[in-house]
Formats: structure tokens, C-alpha cells, sequence
């Protein structure tokens, strides 16, 4: 089990998450939603303990090891010039055992080309490869789902299941509320930073409807002004 | 348009020259005026005025086929080819003046000149292959794999030269030193996050491991070159000394300031004082500020990497 206990980080005097708590459980799919800024990176890469690992994050209450994380950033970076079997093989010198081949098959990724030549969700995808390959107990997602066609969503959401079935503890995050909830077993509402709010399946309506009164509070007078005519 | 984006480049050099550290302006400020002095020094000296202006004119021509806002400013201005005159002029600008002063001969032409020629070549993007295979020989890591995707044909090309050229004095010593010196600076580009801690190596491990593989990947390179060399030139054969002892040192410069400024995922600042550190191994009588600048690097990387790469101590 994981345990955040008053987890607080700033940039500069910008303070983005604050006193935050939160408990998850091994075996589960987690969502963190929060609009733009909300500190949803700040948190995870807090979680993998960059800059600096907090001794307020727990992992069945020993502090908590990046070697048992697997961490998906929100940008991949590819060197130019270099094919997905390229940047694959150095995961393959680690996880020898893990079938990449049929991964890039289920994920329609063709390897010998160069990633230059791929969209933005096939080079998410090939991340992804790199991350899933990682046999880490404790796997964690930032907008996983950016630049995923349908299919690729329903894969993902198939192979994290499968994942989390296996007892690892799945964290992802995303701004797009959709993407989530067939997926988690709870979502944790990131805002002002500190976990507003935590909905269950049952749940989930209201905090969509939650996100669109706040949304509609912060931006109508706005958009009413710009749009007026 | 034209004064706004030359204004705006102005700004941005500033800056960048601002954001640099005390110490990095003292270093700077040196390196300026070792070159100037270098070029006062050499501009009346032949063959070495001979070489220069050539040497300028490559250098102008090398910066013009890497630039990478050439299709953007041909998108914006109607003239390009001006402001791309007028930035190649003022780097051949300190050259023709301390010539003009030094020793003002018809060469001096070539600096007034190689600017606004250069300026016109027009650069076309070659078509690109798609896909590849992978390669059969190990390369030390992946930025060395897209190196040698982007200039492998080059690379092997010089390394093939320099092999036929081992007959002639020094010219293969030359060629191999510079091919280390500016292939193991070809990188801009910081990796992920996910690939530095691939590894779960603390920092300094990591850092001498990269410097390692890299080391023993151009030895292996060009190994042949030199011992051919020092075969077929056995009365000099100590010139193979410098590439055996700088080359190594150029690659941990080149490693350590990349790593000393790393960031996950973005292009790597600074580069002008590692260019200016890179002259040092150009130019002999700056090789030991270069030597000094290649440990200070070293030591800032393994400082900035702990910041990523604190979690695998031991």
C-alpha cells in the first residue's frame, strides 16, 4: 500500500500541492484528475521522487523505492533518426523475457521505422512498450491516453486491468475525465493542491457533474464577453 | 519583419550570454581573446594565411547547411538570404578587420565575400528513408545509433580517407582527431527521464560508464587509422599521441557538459561554452583551460545528475 502523508511541493514560491494526503491500494487502478496546472505531474513525479524523495511518501510503510516504480512521463523524448526496435532494445538488454514483438503487433507499431515518421500516439505507444516491459510493482501513467486512437485506449485500458489483476498498483492521471472512468477503481479529484475529493464508480457522475459547474463558474462570464455577439 | 527577427536573435544571444555564470564569463571572455589573438598572430603568417580565410569560409558554409531556422526564415522574410548575409558577416567580421589591420592583402576578399555567397546557397531536404535495420556492430548507446543513421556514410567516408591517407604526414592524425572532436558533439537534445534511469545507476557510475562506452567505441573506430599510421610513419609516430590522449578527453567534455546541464526531455543550453571548451582542443596554447573546463564539467554533471540519480546510491 501506498501512503502520502501532508505530501507539500513548490516551485519557487509557487506552491502547487499542499499538505496533500492520499492512500492506494496494491491491485488497483487509480485516476487523478485535475485541470491544467493542478499539480497532477508535480504529484507523480514527487511519487518517483523527483527532485528529492520525501520521506512523507510510503510504500508499506518503508519509504518508498524508485526501483519498484515505473514511471510514463507525460513527453517522450526520441532521439532523431533511431527505429522503435532501437529505443526498444535497450529495454530488451534489461527485460530479455518480455514479448515486445507481439506488444508492437497488438499495437500496431511498425518497429522498423523511424520514430521520426510516427505520430504523436504511436510514439506514446512506444513509450508506453518501454514502461509496461518494466516488471515494477507499482506503475505510474502521466496522460497516458494523449494522442490514442479508440482502439489503443481499449488496449491499454485491457493491458492495465490485466496489470492491476496482478496485483500491481496502477496510478494514471489525465485531464480528460472520459479516459478514466471505465478504467479506475477510484478517482482522486486533484485541485487547489491537496485531493479535493474521492469518487467511486457509483461516483462518477457526480464528479463530472462537479467539473462542469466548476467549469462553467470560472470561464462563462469569459467566454460570454469574448463571444458576446 | 526583417529588423524585428534580427532584433529579436540579438535578444536572444544576450540572454543567453546574461544566463551565463561568472565563471563562464571569464572563460568566454578568455577563449575571445586567445582567438583574436591567435588569428593577429597567424593572419601574416604563411600557409597560415592562406588557411585561414578558407577555414572561415568552411566554417560560415557548415553553419549554414546545419542551421535550423533556415526554412522558417524563408517562410517569413521575403529575403532570407540578407539576414543570413549579414549574421555569416559578422562571424567572418573580427577576421577581416584584425587582417585588414595585421596585413591587409586580396584575401581579405574572401572574408568580405564568403558571406553573401554562402548566404545564397539554397539547402534542399534530401528524401528520407523510412525505415532501417538494426545495426550488426554494438554501438555504445542510442544518441551514437542516431549519429551514425544521420552521418554514418560520413563518417565512414573520413574514416576511409584517413586510412588512404596514411602515407602522407599528419593528414590521418587530423582527420581522425577532428571526426572524434565533432561527432561526439553532435548532441542537443537531453534524454527522458524513463532511459536515464533505465539503468538504476547512481551518477557517478552512470557518467563514467557513458564516457567509457564512448571512449571505447572511437578507440575501436579508429584504432586501424593510427596504428597504420604509426607503422608507415614510424620516425613520428608519436604524432598518434594527441588523438590518443585528447580524443578521450574530448569525449568526456563533451559527455559531462551535456550531462551538466541535463533536464529531462530538453534541448541542452550552454553549448556556446562548450564550443568555446572544444576550441581549447583546437587550439593548442587554450588545451589546458580546455583540460580544467572537461574536469569542472565532469564534476557539475555528477552534481546535477544526483539530482536524478540520488535514489540509486548504494
Amino acid at each position: 500500500m501506498l501512503t502520502i502523508d501532508k505530501l507539500s511541493a513548490a516551485y519557487g514560491t509557487h506552491v502547487v500541492l499542499s499538505d496533500l494526503d492520499l492512500t492506494l491500494e496494491d491491485g488497483r487502478i487509480y485516476g487523478i484528475v485535475g485541470f491544467n496546472g493542478a499539480g497532477k505531474t508535480t504529484l507523480l513525479n514527487a511519487i518517483y521522487g523527483v527532485p528529492a524523495q520525501q520521506d512523507c511518501i510510503r510504500y508499506d510503510g518503508e519509504p518508498l523505492s524508485r526501483a519498484a516504480i515505473a514511471y510514463l512521463e507525460t513527453d517522450s523524448f526520441f532521439y532523431p533518426r533511431i527505429t522503435g526496435r532501437d529505443y526498444l532494445s535497450l529495454f530488451r538488454c534489461k527485460y530479455a523475457s518480455f514479448d515486445f514483438e507481439t506488444l508492437g503487433s497488438v499495437f500496431n507499431l511498425p518497429l522498423d521505422d523511424f520514430v521520426d515518421s510516427y505520430s504523436t500516439g504511436m510514439k506514446k505507444k512506444l513509450a508506453l512498450m518501454g514502461i509496461l516491459s518494466q516488471e515494477k510493482r507499482i506503475l505510474m501513467l502521466d496522460e497516458p491516453f494523449n494522442g490514442l486512437d479508440l482502439e489503443s485506449v481499449s488496449v491499454l485500458q485491457l493491458i492495465l486491468r490485466r496489470l492491476a489483476g496482478a496485483g500491481k498498483l496502477v496510478i494514471v492521471t489525465s485531464h480528460i475525465l472520459e479516459s478514466l472512468s471505465p478504467l479506475c477503481d477510484a478517482i482522486h479529484l486533484l485541485q487547489d493542491g491537496r485531493i479535493f475529493q474521492s469518487y467511486l464508480p457509483v461516483e462518477y457522475g457526480l464528479l463530472a457533474e462537479k467539473l462542469r459547474t466548476d467549469i462553467s463558474a470560472r470561464y462563462d462570464g469569459a467566454i460570454t464577453k469574448v463571444f458576446a455577439e | 519583419m526583417f529588423n524585428q527577427l534580427f532584433r529579436l536573435k540579438i535578444k536572444i544571444l544576450l540572454r543567453a550570454l546574461q544566463e551565463l555564470t561568472f565563471f563562464g564569463k571569464v572563460v568566454l571572455l578568455t577563449m575571445l581573446a586567445a582567438l583574436c589573438y591567435a588569428i593577429y598572430a597567424l593572419c601574416d603568417q604563411p600557409p597560415m594565411r592562406h588557411y585561414l580565410p578558407g577555414a572561415v569560409a568552411l566554417l560560415i558554409l557548415f553553419l549554414h547547411l546545419r542551421r535550423k531556422d533556415y526554412h522558417f526564415c524563408r517562410k517569413l522574410l521575403p529575403h532570407p538570404c540578407l539576414l543570413f548575409a549579414l549574421e555569416y558577416f559578422l562571424v567572418a567580421a573580427p577576421f577581416l578587420l584584425i587582417t585588414l589591420v595585421k596585413a591587409p592583402t586580396p584575401l581579405c576578399a574572401i572574408y568580405a565575400l564568403a558571406p553573401a555567397v554562402i548566404a545564397v546557397l539554397p539547402r534542399r531536404n534530401a528524401p528520407l528513408r523510412r525505415s532501417a535495420r538494426p545495426f550488426r556492430f554494438p554501438m555504445p548507446d542510442l544518441e551514437t545509433v542516431s549519429l551514425f543513421r544521420r552521418a554514418g556514410l560520413l563518417i565512414w567516408g573520413l574514416l576511409l580517407l584517413a586510412l588512404a591517407l596514411c602515407f602522407a604526414p599528419a593528414v590521418s592524425v587530423v582527420i581522425v582527431y577532428l571526426l572524434v572532436l565533432f561527432a561526439s558533439a553532435s548532441f542537443d537534445q537531453s534524454e527522458s527521464l524513463t532511459l536515464l534511469c533505465l539503468e538504476e545507476l547512481p551518477a557517478r557510475q552512470f557518467l563514467r560508464r557513458k564516457i567509457r562506452r564512448q571512449v571505447a567505441f572511437w578507440t575501436t573506430l579508429t584504432l586501424p587509422v593510427l596504428v597504420l599510421y604509426a607503422v608507415l610513419h614510424l620516425d613520428t609516430a608519436y604524432h598518434v599521441l594527441v588523438p590518443v590522449v585528447l580524443c578521450p578527453l574530448q569525449i568526456a567534455a563533451n559527455v559531462s557538459a551535456r550531462y551538466s546541464v541535463f533536464h529531462p526531455n530538453r534541448t541542452i543550453t550552454g553549448r556556446a561554452s562548450l564550443a568555446l571548451c572544444l576550441l581549447g582542443y583546437l587550439i593548442p596554447i587554450l588545451a589546458p583551460v580546455s583540460i580544467v573546463l572537461t574536469v569542472v564539467y565532469y564534476f557539475d554533471a555528477i552534481r546535477n545528475l544526483n539530482t536524478y540519480l540520488y535514489a540509486y546510491h548504494r
